[in-house]
């Protein structure tokens, strides 16, 4: 697609912008009185414009004392108003930066942390940054302050050398060290060099033209009778005529006296005019004088400021009330220590029979009980010391008990290698003697020698005694030899033997064989079998 | 130094316009028609200059066919149809930003007939073609088999409009706000004075 442009107006941003500066500079310029050449005409203009600025300066200036003041009473720190007014009107002699800018500065500041001591750190801190970068005091305050809620993307934006995983990381007080230490002296520096003190001077013009400002509308007000400003306008144009025609018939009045030779110079160089003038302005100072000691700075802020010290007695009061009960509680917590259980139980067991482990664990317990933290570090060096004696200690007892374990062991076998020998040694003696064990029981021997002969020789020394088991040899031989006498007769008598062959049935009797061989036969018979010989097959 | 817009620079319209939208909203509407018909006439005169016939030699560039020139055929109707007017923003470096009154031209027929040969006046250069290799794919060179079509192309056309173009100039819609450049800067000084009378005339009553 072509796309051509017929007409077009630029939207001029950033000219528009600078011009803005530049008329603001050119102002501000006026304001210090450097406009040359001021012609009586331009010069009683810029009288009512200087008048007119002043009370709006000081209209402003009072909007934003009870502005802050408002706040300070909304985080429960009212009592600090009058200090902080102080402390302000201080900060912007020190620094050139003006009281307008520092109190939404500080009202931002102290409404997120609550605390008036934090929030002139912060302050202080604000100022440092907004003259190393030239941001704006609210932009950095409110970075600052939004950074203490915890959005630190605000201050990641300032670009005053946080990065973000910095930012991310780090909390607060760490972000507020490291600022800290980056714009440190800062305001300091800029406050010495000649824009500083420029603004320095456009501070004290600024004060001065507040002051005006109030005393013009303190007399305005007194102008305006019991019932205020109400008819003040009417009464302001009644006045400047009154004065009008007072100046006039001054003027002849005193061209009249001036021609009167003695009335005219009264007391040396000192007219009666002028002594009249005199006269009105050490009224005027007495009357300012006596309003300043009775009352605060300025009308508008001297209910809110005898309301603040009303409170500030209060919160006086308040504050005597708790530091007696802090007493109370420091004794009573004296008192506990005194009878701190942990710290008798600590005690008794140190008194004990205890290892070196356990007694610098004890030790470090009760250094941890004690408000002082070097002990705490001479108690943890002892600790970790007994803790590796301790271990050193079940080090080497774990290798005795291993070697003794050793020990034990070959000691064991050692025995059974001896036993074994022994045991070698019999069998030896077992096997040689063998022929002698054999031979009981062997035709025309004697039990009894072999007996002996094996209890004797075969396992003297190895088995116990059996002498205790007594047994009677000769009856045992004569059993013997009734036994065989038994067997002999049985082998002479007739003996009955039962056959029960496979296939010809049950043989019980004489009568059963004899008919079982005839039908054997028959069947040898039958089949040609030879009857010599043993049968096979 | 602010960068050098093409375009009519005109003065008073952006804070016209917000006095109107604050003070007088039907001075505003009576004010934006007579602009619309600033720019329709700017319109209506870029139209009238689209040829209806195609270069001569370029026939087949008036004749639907498919292929890549398929939607780039010259139709002049659809070239008239596509110059359009609207009214946007211009940004350019800094913190400098107008509102522009555009002519646009659509068509891709009419752009291809409004820029051929402020670039390369005889064609693209032309990288010659190996037998056997690809062609090659860089647009700054044309592998084509005939080499002397684009410059004929572009021959044809400044033929037609007895126009050769370099840079930022154009045959139709560019030229068109070119030769209107005075007419639309009194056009629209009138409107704005006109708005304006109108203005103090109301807030006089």
């Amino acid at each position: 697609m072509i796309k051509v442009p017929i007409f077009f107006q630029l939207n001029k941003l950033g000219l528009i912008g600078a011009q803005k500066e530049l008329k603001k500079l050119t102002n501000q310029t006026k304001a210090f009185g450097i406009t040359s050449k001021l012609s009586i005409g331009a010069a009683s203009v810029a009288l009512t414009a200087y008048a007119k600025k002043s009370v709006a300066a000081a209209i402003a200036d009072q909007k934003a004392q009870a502005t802050l003041a408002q706040t300070l009473k909304n985080v429960g720190k009212s009592a600090a108003t009058p200090m902080l007014t102080r402390y302000i009107d201080t900060l912007q002699r020190a620094t050139g930066v003006s009281e307008e800018l520092l109190r939404p500065a500080f009202e931002k500041l102290v409404r997120a942390t609550g605390d008036v001591t934090e929030s002139q750190r912060l302050l202080a801190l604000t100022l440092d940054i907004s003259a190393s970068t030239g941001k704006t005091t609210e932009q950095v305050s409110a970075s600052l302050a939004k950074a203490y809620l915890g959005q630190t993307q605000a201050l990641g934006r300032l670009g005053i050398g946080l990065s973000k995983a910095e930012l991310k990381t780090s909390n607060f007080e760490q972000i507020t060290a490291k600022l800290t230490k980056l714009f440190e002296g800062q305001a300091k520096v800029a406050a010495n060099t000649y824009a500083g003190q420029m603004a320095i001077l456009g501070v004290s013009a600024q004060e001065a033209s507040e002051r005006i400002g109030i005393e013009l509308i303190n007399s305005l007000i007194s102008l305006g009778g019991q019932n205020g400003v109400e008819n003040l306008a009417n009464q302001v144009e009644r006045t400047a005529t009154a004065v009008s025609e007072v100046i006039a018939g001054l003027t002849t009045v005193i061209s009249t006296i001036k021609k009167i030779p003695i009335l005219g110079n009264i007391g040396g160089n000192t007219s009666i005019v002028g002594a009249t003038i005199d006269a009105i302005r050490g009224l005027g100072r007495k009357s300012i004088a006596k309003r300043d000691a009775k009352t605060d700075a300025n009308a508008f802020d001297r209910g809110l400021n005898n309301r603040a010290l009303d409170l500030a007695t209060k919160i006086v009061a308040k504050k005597k009330e708790a530091a007696k009960i802090d007493k109370a509680a420091a004794a009573n917590t004296k008192l506990q220590k005194m009878f701190d259980l942990d710290a008798i139980q600590i005690a008794a067991a140190l008194k004990g029979k205890i290892s070196d482990l356990d007694r610098a664990s004890l030790l470090a317990m009760q250094a941890l009980k004690t408000e002082d933290k070097n002990d705490d570090i001479k108690a943890l060096e002892d600790l970790e010391q007994a803790k590796i004696s301790a271990d050193a200690k079940d080090r080497a007892r774990k290798i005795k008990a291993l070697q003794d374990t050793i020990a034990f062991n070959k000691a064991a076998l050692d025995d059974w290698e001896a036993n074994f020998a022994k045991m070698s040694s019999n069998a030896t003696k077992m096997l040689g003697l063998s022929a002698a064990a054999y031979s009981v029981g062997a035709p025309n021997s004697t039990y009894q020698t072999g007996l002996q002969q094996a209890q004797t020789d075969l396992f003297k020394g190895t088995f116990p005694n059996m002498d205790y088991v007594n047994f009677d040899l000769g009856s045992l031989g004569a059993a013997n030899a009734q036994m065989e006498a038994g067997i002999a007769a049985q082998q002479a008598a007739n003996i009955t033997v039962n056959v029960n062959p496979s296939g010809s049935g049950f043989i019980g009797n004489q009568d059963d064989f004899l008919r079982t061989v005839q039908m054997a036969l028959q069947i040898g018979g039958r089949n040609g079998y030879s009857y010599s010989g043993i049968a096979t097959g | 130094m602010p960068p050098k817009l093409k375009g009519v620079e005109i003065t008073g319209y952006n804070e016209t316009v917000a006095l109107l939208k604050k003070f007088d909203k039907d001075s505003l509407k009576i004010m934006n028609k007579e602009i619309y018909q600033v720019l329709k006439v700017t319109q209506m005169d870029a139209r009238s200059q689209v040829p209806n016939m195609v270069p001569s030699g370029l026939s087949n560039w008036g004749k639907s066919s498919g292929g890549a020139w398929g939607s780039r055929e010259y139709q002049p109707n659809g070239v008239r149809m596509g110059i359009k007017t609207k009214i946007d923003r211009q940004r350019t470096k800094g913190m400098w930003t107008s509102k522009t009154a555009f002519i646009t031209q659509s068509d891709a027929a009419g752009a291809i007939y409004e820029t051929a040969g402020r670039k390369n006046p005889h064609g693209h250069p032309h990288a010659p073609r190996i037998k056997g290799q690809k062609r090659g794919t860089s647009k700054n060179y044309s592998n084509s088999n005939n080499p002397d079509a684009g410059e004929w192309f572009i021959n044809q056309i400044e033929k037609q409009s007895n126009l050769t173009v370099r840079g930022k100039q154009g045959r139709i819609v560019t030229k068109t706000v070119e030769d209107r450049a005075p007419y639309i800067e009194n056009e629209m000084r009138e409107v704005i004075s006109k708005a304006t009378t109108r203005l103090n005339a109301k807030l006089a009553k």
